[in-house]
């Protein structure tokens, strides 16, 4: 099955703008609180974690359309499976609730309605991106972003 | 928070094939006093185990490649010099059946996904003084 030849579902948020679309993709209250766990004297844990979660989404990603293409509905749902963790405690909640219904969804075997589910969840996961990386950039410079 | 260590080991075994998983923990170990010794999977948290059993306490997540977090709670359950470190599962499982068995299999607490970071420290806190304890 190819990801390519579907028709990816339409996301929009509710005032349609593009940097809502963005901020609302991550809770940064939920991210911020992680600050909690810092211990003293190390680098900033938060733009740590993000650029860990970044990494890893981005390969889990990419294993997961792999997955999808060769039918391996077990990877695949192991991939969904973990990113689903990091995403929800990072606040990322879109992304950890698309991972979920592909571990359902996958449940029945390869499908086109996993492949949409796939699809969403790449854009998805970009918008997460784009919102940790604003959060990333104000945090190493901060001043630069209100 | 920081919690008195009056055991004799400081250190953490920590396995988690998610690595931001496995970051905010080490963090949160290292805030509480201790050293996380990081593994990236149950194979390498039961091979490092086979060779080493001054651990303060561990904590796994349930699902890793090659061996999960369960069997290794299982194995560490089968060997005495293993038996008395207390330990913490992590899991995405919103499950009652997977926390029973994990509570079967041995462990000692169970801190479902997603959590805070003030959860990960107060079950953090529970698991070094049950350790204080089973001594």
């Amino acid at each position: 099955m190819n990801l390519i030849t579907m028709n990816p579902p339409l996301i929009v948020s509710a005032t349609g703008k593009v940097a809502d679309r963005i901020a609302d993709a991550v809770d940064t209250s939920v991210l911020l609180s992680l600050e909690n766990a810092q211990a003293d004297g190390e680098t900033d844990l938060i733009v740590e974690l993000i650029d860990l979660y970044l990494d890893e989404s981005a390969r889990r990603l990419a294993a997961m359309s792999s997955w999808f293409e060769k039918s391996d509905v077990l990877s695949l749902r192991r991939e969904a499976h973990s990113l689903k963790g990091s995403s929800a405690t990072l606040g990322a909640a879109g992304t950890a609730e698309l991972c979920q219904a592909i571990e359902k969804t996958t449940e029945d075997g390869p499908s086109q309605a996993v492949g949409r589910l796939l699809i969403a969840l790449h854009q998805e996961a970009a918008r997460a991106r784009e919102a940790f990386l604003v959060e990333r950039h104000r945090r190493l410079r901060p001043g630069s972003i209100n | 928070m920081s919690f008195t260590i009056t055991q004799k080991s400081s250190r953490v075994l920590i396995a988690d094939d998610d690595p931001v998983i496995r970051l905010l923990v080490a963090s949160s170990v290292r805030k509480a006093g201790y050293t996380p010794v990081e593994t990236c999977d149950g194979r390498e948290a039961y091979r490092t185990l086979q060779a080493d059993s001054d651990f303060k306490a561990a904590i796994f997540d349930m699902m890793m490649p090659y061996l999960e977090g369960i069997d290794v709670i299982r194995y560490m359950r089968t060997e005495k010099r293993l038996m008395r470190i207390p330990v913490m599962m992590i899991t995405s499982e919103p499950d009652l059946k997977v926390m029973t068995n994990s509570f079967a299999a041995g462990a000692t607490f169970y801190l479902p996904k997603p959590f805070t970071a003030e959860q990960l420290e107060t079950t953090l806190g529970m698991l070094f003084s049950s350790g204080i304890a089973a001594r």
